[in-house]
């Protein structure tokens, strides 16, 4: 990554112009050709740097509701629970963490039922002795933007 | 919110990623069945109120050093949370920060998701924190293993 990807991928991150043509005005903010900016960020997906572009949706404005979800698992059934959690669409996010409560993941749904439903399918799995869901009370922040500024080593 | 299904269907369509063409929008307009302009402006629309946050890439970000993800958890008097919060929230290395509820074995009602090169960085940034907020009980659990990690998929 040089320094004009660098500065591409900051740009892309926050800034990507809602217009017909987005990397021709892209390029021209950043003195390149569109043909140039289109080869970069190609070349950035290849890589998997750069998962995909597309809107962030505020997912309650669209009807949805969300929670994160706190689960207490015996290890040697981790790994099969976490799969069948992955298995529901409405999940997002599955982390293991080092606690008690070691598996936890995010469900976006269009409803508060179907998440109690799908919480009701995973409590009855084998080893799950707990899950509990933790929804946002408040939301003070959410900003992703991972600076290339500096040097990684 | 209630859509007009010309809107779901624009919604659907970009619950996929854009495809990195010179015209990256007109494949979810056609999906939506509307001319590529009025689909511009219904983003732009969205942009402005809030519906959508951003459009954006999405940045794989263990692939440009940022290895460490702590979700940082804090026990704060509900009193304290929103001044504590602040703190939080103003540092850069904090991406997400909520207020929760608490349960058995678990005391912590503030979240705050930190991000850094390190392990070590993470802490210290948590540490910082602590001191700066005055709080003593608080954990940063990192993820020791990553099972899934996608966009939502809405209207479908």
């Amino acid at each position: 990554m040089d320094a004009f990807d660098r500065q591409l991928l900051d740009i892309l991150q926050q800034e990507f112009p809602v217009v017909r043509r987005p990397f021709l005005a892209l390029a021209e903010r950043l003195g390149s050709t569109e043909d140039e900016v289109l080869a970069r960020v190609r070349r950035l997906c290849d890589e998997g740097l750069v998962r995909g572009i597309g809107p962030v949706f505020d997912l309650h404005r669209l009807g949805y509701t969300s929670t994160l979800c706190a689960a207490r698992v015996a290890p040697d059934k981790l790994a099969d629970a976490a799969a069948f959690v992955n298995g529901y669409v409405e999940v997002t996010h599955n982390y293991r963490r080092d606690h008690a409560f070691n598996l936890w993941f995010t469900l976006i749904a269009p409803s508060p039922e179907r998440i109690e439903e799908i919480l009701a399918e995973i409590r009855a799995q084998d080893g799950v002795a707990e899950v509990t869901s933790l929804p946002a009370e408040k939301t003070y922040k959410i900003k992703v933007h991972f600076s290339t500024a500096k040097e990684t080593e | 919110m209630a859509l007009a299904e010309w809107e779901r269907a624009l919604v659907r369509a970009l619950n996929d990623p854009l495809p990195i063409e010179a015209e990256p929008f007109d494949t979810a307009a056609r999906a939506a069945g509307v001319p590529v302009e009025q689909a511009l402006e219904r983003l732009r629309a969205w942009l402005n109120d809030g519906t959508i946050r951003r459009i954006g890439a999405r940045v794989r970000h263990q692939k440009v050093g940022y290895t460490a993800n702590g979700m940082s958890v804090w026990n704060v008097p509900r009193e304290r949370a929103d001044a504590a919060a602040e703190i939080m929230c103003e540092r850069n290395e904090v991406s997400h920060c909520y207020l929760r509820p608490t349960m058995q074995g678990w005391p912590y009602s503030l979240f705050a998701m930190i991000h850094g090169r390190s392990e070590e960085e993470v802490r210290a940034v948590a540490a910082e924190i602590a001191r700066e907020a005055g709080i003593d009980e608080y954990d940063v659990l990192f993820s020791t293993e990553e099972y899934k990690k996608s966009a939502p998929r809405f209207f479908e």
